[in-house]
């Protein structure tokens, strides 16, 4: 009875995630390679221009595409890992654990690498290497896709399908490692830097593709919230519940497929982000009701991400560490800590 | 009037055509307003026929049907609305509170986002209330005990508002208090909102003296449907199992363990209750009680029982004297 009154309000709740994920907004903004006076920075957002050219570009072509892609890119990873933790009923799925990502590598791998380090070359100078990149992860991830989806309706656990996903993982990294050794120098070396992760791939060009594209996957995901909560009584509760849950687990991975997919060709296989984040959400609001967890996941991944941007930029002028070197610094302690606690977390139990 | 009944159900499994029987022929009727318990051995296709009768796995001959109509003609909605069933699966709704869980009784009526009208609040508030957990609302799940848990479950399937309520062992990991409560809740749910409730269970004498109906599958494979009395008193609760070992009391509604003796006693009590406090320790240590034996016991009360003329002063003294003489 008194818990309820203890309990801080949703709204509460997600305006504080939104306030973080504007602080981080502002502070992305402000710190960079270049230092630019606030001031300056301030009159460019609101379009009255400055003075100095390459401060505009800066703001304009780099750092404000980087912060909307960190935003969507963070967004759309945490909630794949959300709806594939609740769909396979594993707090340690995610899309990365289900070779979903793994599968969107291979896919640039054989872009990158099988056309070779020189053409590669000429090609990155054209908009049409984006593309092939795009279609390979699309492509890559699709595969992945078909094959759980296959082997879905042979097996019809859960965690077997889970080790599946893990093993198809496997054989995708096998085909990438062989596609590098007969790759050319150049191609592993521009792989490689794909592979490091970075929210900085995504021009203002791109933007809107990139942007329209996980919106609508997004949109598509807030179409499961109902049958998502039925799940967490698993399967059999949920079909008696009247929940087609092959069609449901179905439309669930062709919609973390897409949004895997898109964040992979762009920013490189980014770690811990789909995994950790739907455990902040939870553990933040306390509740594993989807109404609530998906908003609260889609801004929580957009802040993580955020925060690893601003990380990464840290050094200045040194240069920008690679994501994937900072995803990890923020997932495991966390994961860890999942671990340690479980007992005293609520969802566990 | 029957509301579910079965024709000529067969119910196994199919394995590369070739088809594993597990019960056949079976004609089941289920009526509202009365409570059934699916009494048989481990294996004997309890949950098999729980499956079958709710549409998750499919007969191998025969019909399930419903007020006439084939449960497998039926779309999975309108089976959600006819059936609600309660089993032993581990859920991870622990961060739900138990309003929200029960909440999802509705899904069935509700639409595309899950949105609840006050209809639908006031149906959940009711089922909360009926299955006597109104006051755990806004604890998490995590929070409940397994008997509250399971209290909470069967709000669940009345928030669903079904006429049909199936339970695969609803009392199994609860303590003897908690299985009381959940056999009552559902004998009064069943003779009070005229719900057809089945439920199978391990546990023989609280199945007995609540259920208006019993399905007892024998060891040998025959299921035998009857008022309850009925089937105890012509011996079909005799066969659930195949074993010397075990022998069904009609006198207590129980099974108990028939052990083996090596000697024989005489027994002359005129309480009945210290008679069947003697003989149970009688027959823990081996001894048989006969009419004609070679150890005479005769007792006029708790601390005045005699053991061939010697007099013993509890039930405990004559247990360590028969222990003694082995």
């Amino acid at each position: 009875m008194s818990l309820k009154t203890h309990r801080i309000p949703f709204s509460v709740t997600l305006m504080l995630i939104l306030a973080v994920v504007l602080l981080l907004t502002i502070a992305n903004l402000l710190i960079g390679s270049v230092d630019i006076p606030p001031a300056e920075i301030l009159r460019i957002i609101a379009g009255k221009g400055c003075e100095n050219q390459a401060w505009e570009s800066i703001i304009l072509q780099s750092r404000l595409p980087m912060i909307a892609t960190a935003l969507l890119s963070g967004a759309a990873l945490s909630v794949s890992g959300l709806l594939l933790q609740t769909a396979f009923n594993n707090p340690l799925a995610g899309p990365s654990i289900l070779g979903i990502s793994t599968g969107a590598s291979f896919g640039v791998a054989v872009v990158m690498l099988a056309t070779g380090g020189t053409l590669g070359s000429i090609i990155s100078q054209h908009a049409g290497f984006y593309f092939a990149t795009i279609l390979g992860a699309f492509v890559g991830a699709g595969i992945v896709l078909l094959a759980l989806l296959f082997f879905s309706t042979l097996v019809h656990s859960a965690t077997m399908l889970l080790i599946i996903g893990i093993l198809v993982s496997y054989l995708a990294s096998s085909a990438v490692s062989m596609l590098n050794f007969f790759a050319t120098e150049e191609g592993v070396h521009s792989y490689v830097i794909w592979g490091l992760g970075n929210f900085s791939g995504v021009s203002v060009n791109q933007l809107p593709f990139f942007a329209i594209s996980i919106i609508t996957a997004l949109a598509g995901s807030a179409l499961l919230v109902k049958p998502l909560n039925a799940l967490l009584l698993g399967t059999r509760y949920a079909e008696n519940l009247g929940v087609n849950t092959r069609r449901v687990r179905n439309a669930l991975l062709i919609i973390t497929g897409l949004l895997t997919a898109i964040v992979t060709a762009f920013c490189g296989p980014i770690g811990f982000i789909g995994l950790v984040v739907p455990h902040i959400a939870r553990l933040v609001l306390n509740t594993s009701n989807h109404n609530r967890l998906i908003p609260a996941t889609i801004l929580s991944g957009a802040a993580v991400a955020l925060l690893c941007t601003l990380i990464s930029v840290l050094p200045k002028s040194y240069g920008v560490i690679p994501i994937n070197a900072i995803t990890p610094i923020i997932g495991v302690p966390i994961i860890i800590y999942i671990i340690i606690n479980r007992r005293k977390i609520q969802y566990f139990n | 009037m029957s509301y579910l009944s079965t024709n000529n159900l067969s119910i196994g499994y199919t394995q590369k055509s070739h088809e594993t029987v597990i019960l056949e022929n079976l004609n089941l009727n289920l009526h509202r307003g009365s409570l059934v318990a699916l009494l048989g051995a481990n294996g004997a296709g309890k949950s098999t026929l729980l499956r079958t009768i709710t549409a998750v796995q499919t007969p191998l001959h025969g019909s399930v049907e419903i007020a006439g109509v084939d449960i497998f003609k039926l779309t999975q909605r309108e089976r959600s609305r006819l059936i609600g069933i309660v089993n032993t699966d581990r859920v991870m709704a622990g961060a739900l509170t138990v309003n929200e869980m029960v909440a999802l009784g509705r899904q069935p009526y509700t639409g595309f986002l899950g949105r609840l009208s006050t209809h639908d609040k006031d149906i959940v508030e009711q089922a909360l209330a009926d299955a006597g957990i109104a006051h755990k609302s806004n604890c998490y799940v995590s929070q409940l005990s397994d008997g509250e848990r399971q209290k909470a479950m069967i709000a669940k399937a009345l928030a669903q508002k079904t006429p049909i309520i199936i339970l695969d062992e609803p009392t199994a990991f609860l303590d003897v208090a908690s299985r009381f409560e959940t056999m009552r809740l559902l004998h009064d749910l069943a003779h009070n909102a005229n719900k057809a409730i089945l439920l199978s269970s391990h546990d023989i004498s609280q199945s007995l003296l609540l259920a208006d109906y019993v399905w007892a599958i024998s060891s040998d494979k025959q299921l035998t449907e009857g008022n309850t009395e009925d089937l105890i008193l012509n011996g079909s609760i005799d066969r659930l199992f195949d074993s010397q070992a075990l022998r069904f009391n009609r006198l207590t509604s129980d099974f108990e363990t028939v052990l083996p003796h090596s000697a024989t006693a005489s027994l002359h009590c005129n309480d009945a209750q210290l008679h069947h406090c003697i003989s149970n320790a009688l027959i823990r240590n081996g001894v048989a009680i006969e009419g004609n034996a070679s150890l005479q016991i005769v007792a006029s009360d708790a601390a005045h029982i005699s053991l061939n003329g010697k007099m013993l002063h509890s039930v405990g003294e004559l247990a360590s004297e028969i222990r003694k003489l082995k």
